[in-house]
């Protein structure tokens, strides 16, 4: 029977009311319709909600009857919110003016919709495993499917318990490899895929799982198994290594988010009582209607896609990635100049910090990190800022969205570097243990550098690169060399203005290549002439 | 209980059904059970019974809502002693004669209904709009059209202007109602050909020393052609009419006060509607009506013109 039990209810209001101007007292009739009974239309048929209403009404079923998690630490703000100061340490607690959210949950969320794939971290019994569930429901499979389906990592886990087995009379009759036919595990065909205490693989079970996260498809004697789009969810118990096997960095590098289960608050033990005295696991009561066929999964993500990233939050976030990877010392030539130059050269940090000279390693972004950021990190990030904006219902980023998105991305591709001296400030040491903390304050302090250099109103390489992005097709000689003369000028500015510094390496690198692409098409068209 | 099928059907659904009173469930579990078991007895089974000759599928859909309507009229203290005469009543009465044609789209009327009436803040207006609904028995298409109008007569005026409209679309209704001229009703303290204009004052808030409904004393202010009240950091937007009065709380982006005027400044008529020590301190003019506030009391007077004019 539908509509009976009270974790299946779901808000008849909507969850984000499209912002509405004050001026207007105005509201709209069918509230008189609407009340404390319910939906009228939901008491004869559930009504389509659009997806990215229906997503935050998932959202919001699972924070109010699923998992019990009070926190709220995805802020957002109308007006700046008024801190209260708690203990010697001051700590503010902020209460947020507007709508905020619980990362516990948001994070597999947007990782649903966006079918990315996101890590759960945290201590055992924390509800890692329970959130991964009730994802696997959404996308509309029974929890007994979910359970049944949710890779469970063990020391002695093969290839094949992952995968699938051969069978055994083909293995018998079989002339060539591809005769033997292969019994794929059903959960390669999941749309929510979830491996459990994934750091408890072994390394070559765990390579055959990276080609079927990284890559789609599952391999074995020769015979290729393609898997459907899906959303991933995986759990561990310590993300430093703890678990049996050292995870391999390929397949860290593909989990694009990791969210951390935070504690339980026992002000809600009155919860758990109820669940234990009536028997109730709110797995088994998720209502119908929050339910993603494979098209609406499908649209979501295209729909994620859509959404717009302005190109003035691109360019902090440009300059935001720009500071980390440079190294001054790593290499004599410019392009090595990384950190990656050292790293592979296995030459020790502290080594390259003690020739540093001229940069103020306190306020110099990149002396915080031991590396750089992936291109696949940037990806990530890109994706879920837009998920978040699809989520609020917005069609474009805000960059509170990527102020938000930024740390559960970056999580386990962005490493702080414990010697740098920002970490020996009392006042930071917290940060090596919130790395949450550490990457959104990270990106704060980028944004306020942004602001300083000006670079929101004027960004002179960026607009060189837009020149060029118009394309060369009619550009005469004349207009070619006026503008290669200008790049040399930026150049000789850039270099006479300023300290050598990430986001000045990368504009250099930039206009370097601008340069190549003009003076190429130059020699091009003196050769026609 | 004399709905055989309704026993059936609660036998079978046992578990679920348990399952759900017992989440739903609040304060007092002994008097929770008590009421909820007289709503069964004494409404839900009248009910089905009436509804006897309906397919089965159709009950079970409404016993279903129905149900769960119960245990929110429980909650919500619809079967305690004053009011469980009138709830009682509209399962027993209303419900089976106005749902009887309509099994399929029972549910949905049965949760519009309830859902209007819990916008009525007493019972005494829930009786009212109940008593016209018997005799209007809509159709499913014209229910939020009578609901509105309804709700609307019953002390909504909130829902004023749009319940005008909805009496253009449902003629029998007006005629039903005695409205009178669709130009008099554009005048919110005609109540109809019966009762005539409204003349009383309307009172808001409470006496010198008690605010009522406002922590402070409450000041006047204007919003494009809205009437705004403001006590302390809660501002209300003014809905009053012949039918009833309401504040809904509304924060304008501008809004600008009423000016403060000295008595002398006040038209002399109005001064009969108040006391020889009150103190008016805004005076505002509206088509239809006067609202005045006082430097000394924290009521809030809205004196009705006359068929538009003071």
């Amino acid at each position: 029977m539908k509509g009976f039990n009270p974790f299946s209810r779901i808000s008849a209001s909507p969850t984000r009311p499209a912002a509405q101007s004050t001026s207007s007292a105005s509201f709209d009739v069918a509230a008189l319709v609407n009340g404390p009974f319910g939906d009228p239309d939901q008491a004869v048929q559930p009504a389509s909600a659009a997806l990215a209403e229906k997503l935050r009404q998932a959202y919001f079923w699972i924070v109010n009857h699923a998992v019990i998690s009070p926190h709220y630490d995805v802020e957002y703000n109308l007006s700046p919110p008024q801190p209260i100061q708690f203990g010697d340490s001051q700590t503010p607690l902020y209460l947020p003016t507007d709508q905020s959210y619980s990362s516990f949950i948001l994070l597999p969320i947007l990782t649903f919709a966006a079918r990315r794939k996101c890590l759960f971290i945290g201590g055992p019994g924390r509800g890692k495993t329970a959130s991964a569930l009730l994802m696997g429901l959404l996308a509309g499979y029974t929890p007994k499917q979910v359970r049944r389906a949710m890779q469970h990592g063990h020391p002695q886990m093969t290839v094949a318990d992952l995968l699938g087995n051969p069978m055994p009379m083909d293995i018998m009759k079989a002339e060539e490899q591809s005769d033997i036919r292969i019994s794929w595990r059903s959960w390669l065909d999941m749309r929510v895929k979830i491996v459990d205490e994934y750091n408890r693989i072994p390394t070559r079970t765990q390579s055959a799982l990276l080609t079927v996260m990284g890559d789609n498809y599952a391999e074995m004697f020769n015979q290729i198994h393609e898997c459907p789009p899906a959303a991933w969810y995986l759990t561990a118990n310590d993300d430093q290594g703890g678990g049996t096997y050292p995870v391999i960095e390929a397949l860290k590098d593909r989990i694009d988010v990791v969210v951390q289960a935070l504690p339980f608050n026992p002000r809600f033990l009155d919860e758990l009582l109820i669940r234990i005295e009536e028997g109730v696991d709110p797995a088994d009561c998720l209502p119908q209607v929050l339910q993603f066929s494979e098209a609406d999964m499908a649209q979501m993500e295209a729909d994620i896609r859509a959404v717009n990233l302005p190109p003035a939050l691109r360019q902090r976030l440009e300059f935001f990635a720009s500071q980390f990877e440079f190294s001054e010392y790593s290499g004599q030539q410019f392009e090595y100049k990384s950190k990656d130059t050292s790293r592979l050269a296995g030459v020790a940090r502290h080594q390259l910090a003690m020739l540093e000279n001229g940069r103020d390693r306190l306020a110099d972004l990149g002396c915080q990190t031991r590396n750089g950021l992936s291109v696949r990190s940037l990806m990530s990030l890109i994706v879920y800022a837009k998920a978040m904006a699809y989520f609020r219902g917005n069609s474009e980023v805000e960059l509170n969205d990527l102020t938000q998105m930024l740390p559960f991305v970056l999580h386990s591709h962005l490493f702080a570097d414990e010697d740098a001296p920002f970490f020996q400030q009392p006042e930071n040491a917290a940060f090596l243990s919130d790395k949450i903390g550490w990457l959104r304050h990270l990106f704060q302090l980028s944004c306020r550098e942004f602001e300083r250099q000006g670079r929101h109103r004027n960004d002179e390489v960026a607009a060189l690169k837009a020149e060029l992005d118009e394309g060369l097709e009619g550009l005469s000689l004349k207009e070619c060399r006026k503008r290669l003369q200008h790049i040399e000028r930026t150049l000789q500015q850039l270099a006479t203005g300023n300290k050598l510094s990430g986001a000045v390496h990368d504009d250099a690198m930039t206009l370097k290549y601008l340069h190549q692409r003009y003076s190429n098409y130059q020699r091009w068209l003196t050769s026609q002439s | 209980m004399r709905s055989d099928w309704l026993a059936q059907y609660l036998v079978q659904q046992a578990d679920t059904l348990n399952h759900a009173y017992r989440l739903a469930r609040q304060g007092d579990q002994a008097e929770f059970a008590r009421s909820f078991s007289g709503f069964v007895l004494d409404a839900l089974d009248p009910l089905l019974l009436a509804l006897e000759p309906w397919p089965t599928a159709n009950k079970a859909a409404l016993a279903e809502t129905a149900y769960q309507a119960g245990l929110t009229l429980v909650r919500r203290g619809w079967l305690a002693a004053e009011q469980r005469a009138l709830t009682v009543d509209l399962f027993t009465t209303v419900l089976p004669r106005w749902l009887a044609p309509y099994p399929a789209d029972a549910p949905r009327l049965l949760v519009q209904l309830l859902n209007t009436l819990s916008h009525l803040p007493s019972a005494a207006q829930r009786g009212t709009l109940l008593e016209h609904w018997q005799r209007c028995n809509p159709a499913p298409d014209a229910t939020p059209d009578h609901l509105l109008i309804l709700g609307w007569t019953a002390g909504l005026p909130e829902f004023r202007s749009a319940a005008v409209t909805a009496l253009g679309r449902q003629p029998a209704l007006a005629e039903h109602l005695h409205l009178g001229k669709p130009e008099q009703l554009a005048h919110p303290w005609w109540q109809g050909v019966a009762a005539g204009w409204q003349t009383a004052p309307l009172e808001l808030g409470a006496s010198t020393w008690l605010g009522g409904e406002f922590a402070t004393l409450p000041v006047l202010l204007v919003a494009t052609d809205q009437t705004l009240i403001q006590a302390g950091n809660d501002c209300w937007q003014l809905h009053a009419d012949a039918w009833g009065h309401k504040l809904l709380a509304h924060t304008p982006e501008h809004a600008a006060p009423v000016p403060i005027q000295d008595l002398q400044q006040l038209p002399p008529g109005l001064s009969d509607n108040w006391r020889s020590f009150d103190l008016a301190r805004q005076c505002l003019e509206r088509p239809y009506d006067w609202v005045v506030s006082f430097h000394n009391s924290f009521r809030i007077l809205i004196i009705p013109k006359v068929g538009g004019q003071p």
